[in-house]
C-alpha cells in the first residue's frame, strides 16, 4: 500500500501531498488516507502536550495503518500514513522532511498558509521517500 | 407566585438539560414501565374514537384514551411488599396502557431499513430546520471549544427514539409482558357484552407466545370497564354488570360514565376557546412523538387541558381508583407470587448449598436446550425466569437495590448455563440498575461491555444494539465520550463483521452517526466527520438514501474549503449521486459540477464524473417540460479577475483633448528618437537617453496601439455606440485533464433602456421585441489544464445602461483517442450517453468583479473587512447609435511578402441615416497604410496612417479610395504562415466644440499571410557627390532566397518622402529615357543610383516623381543637395534619415508585380569630405583596349587620379581614392551582363564601402543603345607605391573587356600637411 505524507496548516489546510510510490491511475484508496490523516489531527492535538519534542512519534491507527505526526514550531502539522514501515525511517523521513520545509519557508517569496507549488520542493520530497521508503 | 415560578423553572431546566444524568434516569425509567393491556369491544372502541375525536385526536382507541385519563391522577399509592414501605407517587410508576391492536402492530415490527425508510419520510420533513439547527450548534461549538455543551440535534433524538422502541422488545426480559388485563365494553351493547369479551380475550392471548404464557401462568388479573354515556339509563349499566359478574365474578367491574359529547360541546364552547390552543399543541406534541413511549413522559400539569374532555372530575378519580386498586393490586399480587417462588427455587441458604454442590445441570424444570451446539431456553415457569421477572417488577417499580440483587442471582445461574443472550440481558439490566443507583462508571462500562459481548457471542446484533445506544446515552451523560466513542466503533467493527446478521448496515450507521455525535461533543470534529462519512457510507449499503445524504451532508460541511480535494471531491460525487436517486437533480448538479475539485482524480473518472452530470442534465431537461426553471450550473472555470471588455479604447473613444495628449506625448518621443539620432555620436550625452530610436518608436507604438484595457477601466463605465461592436474577454480554465468544447455562449445582462427605470435580467434568447443584444456563436475548444481567452463578440442594439451579469454555456467531452479509450473501459450504458449528441450541460458563471481597496479614509484602512470600489469594467453606457458605414478592402491579396506594399482601394458604404462628412481613419500600426484620397493628383499621396477624408457620403453612397497596404512594421520581424489582422478604423466626431468625442463608427479588418519577403534593401543608402553638383544615392537590391531560382526583374525605383518640411525631388538617373532593366538571379546583387536634388526648402506638400513619367523639373529644382544639408544643420535640424522610403516596382518573370517600400533606410551625406583634405589626386582617363569588334562596340574607360599624396603616417588608415568606370555602349541593343572585376585587396566597391575579396564578379548594371555607366568604385591603398589599375577587368556579354590606357596610379606619402599643401600647390 502506498504512503502518504502530508503537510497541513494549523488551520487544517491542506499545503502539500505527495504519495510514495506516486500515485498510480489504480489508485483506489487515495481519499481513504486522506480521511484516516485528516481524522488523526485530533489526536495529533491531544499528543502535542505530551511530550516536548517536535516528533510525535505514532499518533493513531486505523485497521492496519498507522499515522505518524511532527508539529514544527509555527504549528504546521507533517503527518505520514503507512503500513508497517520501520519507524526508524518514518522518523528520519519526518525531520529531513521537516528541514525541507524550513528552507522552503525561508524563500522570501513563500506565503505562509498557501498551498506549496514549488516543484524543486516536490522533487526532493520524493527523492526522500525514494531513500526511505523505495 | 413564587413556587409556580420556580415549578416553571424546573420544569426549564427539565426540558433544556436533554443530557443530563437525571433525565437519563427519568427516561431509563420510562422506557421500563409496566405495561397494563387494553382489550376493547368494537363499540367501546368506536366510542372511545367519538371522544378522542371531540379533541381533535384521530385514529386512536380506548388505550390511548385510558393513558390520557391516567395523567389526571397523582394518588399516591402505597406497595405493600417493598422492605421500606415509602410513599410513592403514581407518576414513578408510569403504567402504559397498550391496545391489542398496538401489540399486533408491534409485534410483526422488523429492525430494518425498509421500515425507517418508510417512516424517516414522515421524520425529516423537517430536515432544513433541523439541518440549520445542527449547523448552529456545531459552529457555536468549533468556536467555543470544549467548554460548549452540544445538545443532541432534534433529528437525533427523534431518530434514536424511534430505533430504541424498534429494539425495546426483547424475549430476554419481561418489560414487555403485561402485568394487568383490562377489558373495555360499552353498556350499549347489552347482552351481546358477554360474547364480544369473549371474543377478545382469546385474541389478546394469542398476541404472542411470550404474552401468552405470561397470561396464562400468572393468571394476570383482569379489570372489567364498561364505558356509558350520558344518554343510557342506569338500568342498561346494571345489566351489564350483572352479566359480566355472572361471567368473572363479582369482583371485578368498574363504570366510566362519558357524558354526551353533543351537548357537552354546546356547554362548553367558551372552555374551548379559551383551551383550543394549548390542547392543540400538546396534541401535536403527542404526535410528533412516539405514541406508545412518550405518554407516559408527560407531566400532569400539561395535561389539564384534557379536562376539556368535557368529562366530569368524578370520572377522572374513578379512572385513577381503577389504576389504584386495581392495577397496583395486580403488581402486589406478582410480586408476591414471585417472592414465593423464588424464595422456594433459589434463595436461601439451603438453595445456595444445594446450588453449590450440583454438579449436574442436566435437564431442568422450564429449561428447553443446551449441549454443545444449542443454547438454552428459559421457559416463563422456570426458575431462572421467576427471577428474571421478580427483578424486571422490582426495576419497573423503583426498587433498584432489590432488583440488582435478583439479576445478580439470575446472571449467575445464566452464565453457569452458559446462556449468553439471558446473560447479556442480566449483565445489562445491572448496568441500568447501577446507573439508577449512581454506580461506579467503570463498574457500569464493565458490565456494559460484558453485555455487548455476549450479545455479539450468542448472535443477537439487535440486542448489542440497544445496549450499546443504552451506553452511549449513560457515557454522554456523564461526559466519557473520548471512552465512548472508541466503544462504540470497536461495538460496530463487532456487529458488522458477521455478514450473515441481518440489517447490518443500518445497524453500523447508527452506531457509527452515535460516536460520531460522541466526538462532535467531545471537541474532535474532524473524527466526527470521519465518523459521519462512515454511517454515510453504511446508510447507502442499506439503501437508506436520505440518512446517507443527511449525514454525508453534515461530514462535507466539515471539510469544506479545507484544501482537502481528495475528500471533497469524493463527497461532492457521492452527495450527487444521492441527489440524483432521490430525484433531486438540481441539487445533484450542484455537487456533481464541482469540476476543479475532481482535478487530482484520474482521468477515467473525470470522464465518468462528466458523464454523471450530463446524465443529470438530460434529466432535468426532461423535467423541464413542467418545471420552467432552467438548469443552469455554476460553472467555476472562469476567472474573474481577467474579465473585461475590448473596445478600441484609442482614440475612438478619447476626447479631442486626451487625443492631442496622446499626439503630443507621441510627437514628443519621436522626437526624442531624433535627438537621440542627432546625438547618438556623442557618448557623453547618449547614455541618458533611450538605447535605440528603434526601441522609442516601438515604445510609442505600443502606448497608442495597445487595444488592451485601460489601468483605470474599473472606474468608469465603457462608453459605445449602439449597433456598435465590442468584445468581452473571459479567460477560461480547464482543470480536467479532459478537452473540452464550449459552445452556445449566451451573456446573462441588465439593460435599461433610457427611459426605463426597471432593470431587468435578460439572457440573449429573447423575444424580438425585447432584443437588446447581439453575440456571436462559436464553439470553443479548451484543451486539457489549459487556460484560454474567449472574445465573445457583443452588440448592444438600442441605446440604454448594459450591465453585464455572468456568462452562461454549454460545454461537452471534446472527443479524441485518449477520450474514447476511456470511454471504452466504462460500461456500456454510460459510455453511450457520453457519445450521444444531447451529452452536454448547461453552466453558468457570475461574474463578481471589485475595484481596488479604498485608502482613502482611516476607517477604511483600519476597516478590518476590506472595503473595495465598485468596479465598472462590466458596464457599458450605451449612446446612440451613430451614422452607419461599412468599409471593405477590395482587391487586396491574402499573401504577401515582408515589406511589400501593394495597391488596394477601400470601399466605404453609407448606410447610415444620415451623410457622412468629418470622417477620420486610424490605423493599428504605423506604416501600413498610405490613403491616396484623390487618385488624379500624383502629389496628393497622404503617407501617414491617420488623417482625415476629404469625403462627403451621402445615405447609400459609396466610394472608393485608393491606397497602399503595406504588410509590415517597422520592427517587427513577421512569421511565415501565421495570419496576422490589421485593422482600419472610422470616426466621426460628435458635435462641434472641442469637448465632444470621436466615435469609432466602423472596424475594417484586413486579413494577411505574411511570407519572408525575397528581395531585400540595405539598412543605408550612400549619397555621394556628383560632378554635377547633384547628390547620388545608391541603393542596393539583393535576391535573398536561394531556394527560389526565379529571376526578378527590377523595373521601376522612385523615392518616396514623407514630413512636413522633408520634401525631396529625385531625378532618375540620365538618360532620361532608360528603363530600369535590373534582372536578379538569386544571391545576386544590384545598386541603382539616383540623382537627387532638393525640390523646396519648405514644402508642405509631398512630392513623388514617376519615374516613367516625362515631365520636365523647373528650375528651382537644380538647387543643390548639398545646400539643403547646409541649411538643415544651420537649422539644427535632424537629417531626414528616417523619413525616406524607396519604392521599388519589381517583377518576375512569371508575372508578379509588387512595390516594395521600406521607410528604414536612412540618407547619409557622404564623409569623404576629410578625405580630400587629406588627399591629393590628379584625374586621368584609362581606356579599355579593344579587343574585336564586338568589345569595340563598347568603350570603357576608368577615371583615376594618376598621382595620389597621401599622409599614411598622419592618417593611420589607408587612402581611398574614387575611381569612376564609365562605359560607352555602341550597341543597337542594351548591353547586358556588365560584370566587373577588381582584384583583392586594391579596389572597394564605390557604394558599399566595403572591400571585395577574392575574384568576385558583380553583376551591375545593363547600358542602353547609345547610353553611358558610370560605375563608381574606391580605390584603396594601404601604403605608398604604384598599383595597376589594370587588374580592374569588366566583362559584357560574355566577352572581357580591357581599359583603355595606363593603368598606373602613384601614391606618394608625404610626412606632413604642409608638404601636401605644398605638393598639391605644385599640382
Amino acid at each position: 500500500m502506498a504512503i502518504t505524507f502530508v503537510i497541513v496548516s494549523p488551520q487544517d489546510q491542506l499545503l502539500y501531498e505527495a504519495t510514495f510510490p506516486p500515485v498510480s491511475q489504480n489508485d483506489e484508496t487515495a481519499h481513504l488516507r486522506e480521511f484516516i490523516l485528516f481524522a488523526s489531527l485530533d489526536l495529533l492535538e491531544q499528543v502535542i502536550w505530551s511530550t516536548r519534542d517536535f516528533y510525535l512519534k505514532a499518533i493513531d491507527r486505523f485497521n492496519d495503518q498507522t499515522i505518524y505526526g511532527l508539529v514544527t514550531a509555527s504549528s504546521t502539522r507533517l503527518l505520514l500514513v503507512s503500513d508497517g514501515k520501520s519507524e526508524e525511517a518514518v522518523k528520519n523521513f519526518l525531520q529531513e522532511a521537516y528541514e525541507l520545509y524550513v528552507k522552503l519557508a525561508l524563500n522570501p517569496f513563500f506565503e505562509p498558509g498557501k498551498p506549496i507549488l514549488s516543484a524543486s520542493f516536490h522533487d526532493r520530497i520524493q527523492k526522500l521517500g525514494k531513500k526511505y521508503f523505495g | 407566585m413564587n413556587n409556580k415560578t420556580v415549578e416553571e423553572k424546573r420544569d426549564v431546566s427539565r426540558k433544556f438539560s436533554v443530557t443530563s444524568f437525571d433525565l437519563l434516569k427519568d427516561e431509563i425509567q420510562s422506557r421500563h414501565k409496566p405495561i397494563v393491556l387494553v382489550c376493547a369491544t368494537q363499540a367501546a372502541n368506536h366510542i372511545a374514537k367519538q371522544v378522542l375525536q371531540s379533541c381533535k385526536i384521530s385514529g386512536w382507541n380506548c388505550a390511548a384514551l385510558l393513558s390520557q385519563l391516567a395523567k389526571v391522577q397523582c394518588t399516591p399509592v402505597n406497595i405493600s411488599h417493598f422492605k421500606k414501605q415509602t410513599e410513592k407517587a403514581f407518576e414513578d410508576f408510569k403504567v402504559r396502557f397498550v391496545s391489542i391492536e398496538e401489540l399486533c402492530k408491534q409485534e410483526g415490527d422488523e429492525f430494518d431499513g425498509t421500515l425507517i425508510n418508510a417512516l424517516e419520510e414522515e421524520r425529516l420533513d423537517h430536515i432544513g430546520e433541523q439541518e440549520e439547527s445542527y449547523r448552529k450548534t456545531y459552529g457555536y461549538y468549533k468556536q467555543n471549544g470544549r467548554s460548549f455543551c452540544c445538545n443532541e440535534p432534534v433529528w437525533y433524538t427523534l431518530y434514536r427514539d424511534y430505533l430504541e422502541s424498534l429494539l425495546v422488545t426483547s424475549e430476554y426480559h419481561s418489560f414487555g409482558q403485561p402485568v394487568a388485563v383490562v377489558v373495555v365494553g360499552w353498556v350499549g351493547e347489552g347482552e351481546e357484552l358477554g360474547t364480544n369479551i369473549e371474543k377478545i380475550l382469546p385474541k389478546a392471548s394469542t398476541i404472542s407466545s411470550v404474552y401468552e404464557k405470561e397470561i396464562l401462568e400468572l393468571d394476570a388479573p383482569q379489570c372489567f370497564l364498561l364505558l356509558e354515556r350520558g344518554s343510557v339509563d342506569s338500568s342498561a349499566t346494571g345489566k351489564a354488570l350483572t352479566q359480566l359478574r355472572k361471567i368473572y365474578g363479582p369482583s371485578v367491574g368498574k363504570v366510566l360514565s362519558i357524558p354526551d359529547m353533543d351537548i357537552q360541546l354546546h356547554s362548553s364552547d367558551n372552555d374551548q376557546a379559551h383551551n383550543c390552543q394549548s390542547k392543540q399543541s400538546i396534541l401535536d406534541d403527542v404526535d410528533n412523538g412516539s405514541s406508545i413511549a412518550r405518554t407516559g413522559s408527560y407531566s400532569t400539569k400539561e395535561f389539564h387541558s384534557i379536562t376539556t374532555l368535557g368529562l366530569d372530575p368524578h370520572i377522572s378519580s374513578l379512572v385513577g381508583d381503577l389504576i389504584r386498586s386495581f392495577i397496583v393490586a395486580s403488581i402486589e399480587q406478582r410480586l408476591l407470587t414471585l417472592y414465593r417462588l423464588v424464595e422456594r427455587l433459589r434463595r436461601g441458604v439451603r438453595n445456595q448449598i444445594k446450588a453449590l454442590f450440583r454438579t449436574d445441570r442436566g435437564p431442568r424444570e422450564g429449561v428447553v436446550g443446551g449441549g454443545l451446539h444449542s443454547s438454552f431456553t428459559y421457559l416463563a415457569f422456570s426458575a431462572e425466569s421467576r427471577v428474571r421477572q421478580l427483578a424486571d417488577i422490582l426495576f419497573m417499580l423503583g426498587e433498584y437495590e432489590e432488583a440488582i440483587e435478583y439479576y445478580r442471582l439470575a446472571s449467575h445461574d445464566f452464565k453457569a448455563d452458559q446462556a449468553f443472550p439471558y446473560f447479556a440481558k442480566s449483565e445489562e439490566m445491572i448496568a441500568l440498575c447501577l446507573i439508577m443507583l449512581n454506580g461506579s462508571p467503570k463498574e457500569i462500562m464493565r458490565h456494559f461491555n460484558t453485555a455487548i459481548e455476549n450479545f455479539l457471542l450468542a448472535k443477537v446484533p439487535n440486542e448489542a444494539t440497544r445496549t450499546c445506544l443504552y451506553a452511549s446515552d449513560y457515557f454522554l451523560t456523564m461526559e466519557l465520550k473520548e471512552d465512548l466513542g472508541t466503544l462504540l466503533l470497536k461495538t460496530c467493527t463487532m456487529i458488522c463483521l458477521p455478514s450473515q446478521f441481518k440489517s447490518v448496515h443500518v445497524r453500523a450507521a447508527v452506531l457509527y452517526e452515535r460516536a460520531a455525535l460522541c466526538y462532535l461533543v467531545c471537541g474532535r470534529w474532524r473524527r466526527h466527520a470521519f465518523q459521519l462519512v462512515r454511517a454515510g457510507f453504511r446508510f447507502r449499503q442499506a439503501n437508506m438514501y436520505r440518512h446517507a445524504l443527511r449525514v454525508y451532508l453534515d461530514a462535507y460541511y466539515s471539510y469544506q474549503a479545507l484544501g482537502w480535494t481528495r475528500i471533497e471531491s469524493h463527497l461532492c460525487t457521492i452527495i450527487g449521486h444521492i441527489y440524483f436517486q432521490l430525484g433531486q437533480f438540481m441539487d445533484a448538479a450542484k455537487y456533481l459540477s464541482q469540476l476543479q475539485l475532481f482535478v487530482k482524480e484520474r482521468f477515467d473518472k473525470q470522464v465518468s464524473h462528466l458523464v454523471d452530470l450530463f446524465n443529470v442534465s438530460r434529466q432535468l431537461k426532461h423535467a423541464e417540460t413542467t418545471n420552467k426553471e432552467e438548469f443552469l450550473v455554476d460553472f467555476p472555470v472562469v476567472l474573474d479577475k481577467r474579465t473585461f471588455i475590448e473596445t478600441f479604447d484609442y482614440p475612438s473613444y478619447i476626447s479631442d483633448e486626451e487625443y492631442s495628449k496622446w499626439s503630443s506625448l507621441e510627437c514628443s518621443l519621436v522626437e526624442l528618437a531624433e535627438r537621440w539620432d542627432k546625438s547618438s555620436k556623442d557618448s557623453t550625452k547618449s547614455s541618458s537617453l533611450p538605447s535605440s530610436p528603434r526601441r522609442i518608436r516601438q515604445k510609442v507604438k505600443r502606448l497608442t496601439m495597445t487595444p488592451l484595457p485601460q489601468k483605470e477601466s474599473w472606474r468608469q463605465p465603457v462608453p459605445c455606440i449602439a449597433e456598435e461592436t465590442f468584445y468581452l474577454i473571459i479567460e477560461v480554465d480547464n482543470p480536467l485533464q479532459v478537452p473540452l468544447l464550449l459552445f452556445d455562449l449566451d451573456i446573462i445582462f441588465q439593460f435599461t433602456k433610457k427611459g426605463d427605470s426597471m432593470m431587468q435580467l435578460h439572457t440573449r434568447h429573447q423575444e424580438s421585441e425585447h432584443r437588446f443584444l447581439e453575440l456571436s456563436d462559436s464553439a470553443l475548444e479548451i484543451l486539457p489544464g489549459s487556460v484560454q481567452q474567449i472574445r465573445v463578440e457583443l452588440k448592444p442594439l438600442c441605446e440604454g445602461f448594459l450591465s453585464i451579469q455572468g456568462i452562461c454555456w454549454s460545454f461537452r467531452i471534446l472527443y479524441d483517442s485518449i477520450v474514447e479509450k476511456a470511454l471504452n473501459n466504462m460500461p456500456a450504458s454510460e459510455a453511450n450517453l457520453a457519445l450521444d449528441s444531447q451529452a452536454f450541460c448547461r453552466c453558468r458563471h457570475m461574474f463578481h468583479l471589485r475595484g481596488p481597496r479604498m485608502n482613502e479614509t482611516k476607517e477604511q484602512r483600519t476597516s478590518t473587512t476590506p472595503i473595495y470600489e465598485k468596479n465598472h469594467a462590466l458596464e457599458l453606457i450605451v449612446f446612440p447609435s451613430s451614422p452607419s458605414l461599412i468599409c471593405r478592402f477590395v482587391d487586396v491579396p491574402v499573401s504577401l511578402y515582408h515589406g511589400q506594399t501593394v495597391e488596394g482601394a477601400i470601399e466605404l458604404v453609407n448606410y447610415g441615416r444620415k451623410p457622412l462628412e468629418n470622417i477620420f481613419y486610424e490605423a493599428e500600426s504605423f506604416s501600413w497604410l498610405y490613403v491616396d484620397t484623390d487618385s488624379t493628383n500624383k502629389e496628393g499621396l497622404s503617407s501617414v496612417n491617420a488623417g482625415h477624408l476629404p469625403v462627403h457620403l451621402d445615405c447609400g453612397q459609396s466610394t472608393r479610395i485608393k491606397c497602399y497596404l503595406r504588410a509590415a512594421e517597422l520592427a517587427s520581424v513577421p512569421k511565415a504562415g501565421i495570419p496576422k489582422v490589421y485593422h482600419l478604423v472610422f470616426c466621426i466626431q460628435v458635435g462641434r466644440d472641442r469637448t465632444t468625442h470621436r466615435w469609432r463608427i466602423c472596424r475594417c479588418p484586413w486579413n494577411v499571410h505574411i511570407l519572408p519577403s525575397l528581395l531585400h534593401y540595405p539598412r543605408f543608402l550612400r549619397v555621394s557627390r556628383h560632378r554635377s553638383g547633384t547628390y547620388l544615392i545608391g541603393v542596393e537590391i539583393e535576391h535573398a532566397d536561394p531556394s527560389n531560382d526565379e529571376h526578378f526583374q527590377v523595373l521601376q525605383v522612385g523615392i518616396l518622402s514623407k514630413g512636413d518640411y522633408r520634401a525631396f525631388a529625385l531625378q532618375k538617373m540620365s538618360p532620361k529615357d532608360d528603363g530600369l532593366q535590373v534582372l536578379l538571379k538569386p544571391n545576386e546583387t544590384a545598386t541603382v543610383f539616383f540623382y537627387v536634388k532638393k525640390t523646396a526648402v519648405r514644402d508642405s506638400t509631398y512630392s513623388v516623381i514617376d519615374l516613367e513619367s516625362q515631365d520636365s523639373y523647373p528650375e528651382n529644382y537644380q538647387k543643390p543637395l548639398e545646400w539643403f544639408f547646409a541649411e538643415e544643420y544651420s537649422h539644427n535640424f535632424a537629417l531626414p534619415s528616417d523619413h525616406i522610403i524607396i519604392c521599388l516596382h519589381w517583377k518576375t518573370r512569371k508575372g508578379t508585380k509588387g512595390i516594395l517600400l521600406d521607410n528604414s533606410l536612412s540618407l547619409r551625406r557622404c564623409s569623404s569630405q576629410t578625405d580630400y583634405n587629406l588627399a591629393i589626386t590628379t584625374s586621368k582617363q584609362q581606356t579599355a583596349v579593344d579587343d574585336n569588334r564586338e568589345n569595340l562596340m563598347i568603350q570603357c574607360y576608368l577615371e583615376f587620379p594618376s598621382e595620389v599624396t597621401y599622409n599614411f603616417k598622419a592618417c593611420m588608415q589607408p587612402v581611398v581614392v574614387p575611381v569612376s568606370a564609365v562605359f560607352r555602349s555602341l550597341f543597337r541593343d542594351n548591353a547586358i551582363d556588365i560584370h566587373v572585376r577588381a582584384l583583392p585587396a586594391s579596389i572597394a566597391e564605390a557604394s558599399r564601402g566595403r572591400r571585395w575579396r577574392g575574384h568576385i564578379t558583380a553583376n551591375l548594371l545593363s547600358i542602353p543603345p547609345g547610353g553611358q555607366r558610370t560605375i563608381q568604385l574606391d580605390a584603396i591603398f594601404p601604403c605608398e607605391g604604384v598599383y595597376d589599375a589594370g587588374e580592374i577587368s569588366a566583362i559584357c556579354n560574355n566577352t572581357s573587356l580591357q581599359f583603355e590606357g595606363n593603368s598606373r596610379i602613384h601614391v606618394v606619402s608625404s610626412n606632413s600637411m604642409d608638404q601636401v599643401d605644398s605638393h598639391a600647390n605644385k599640382t
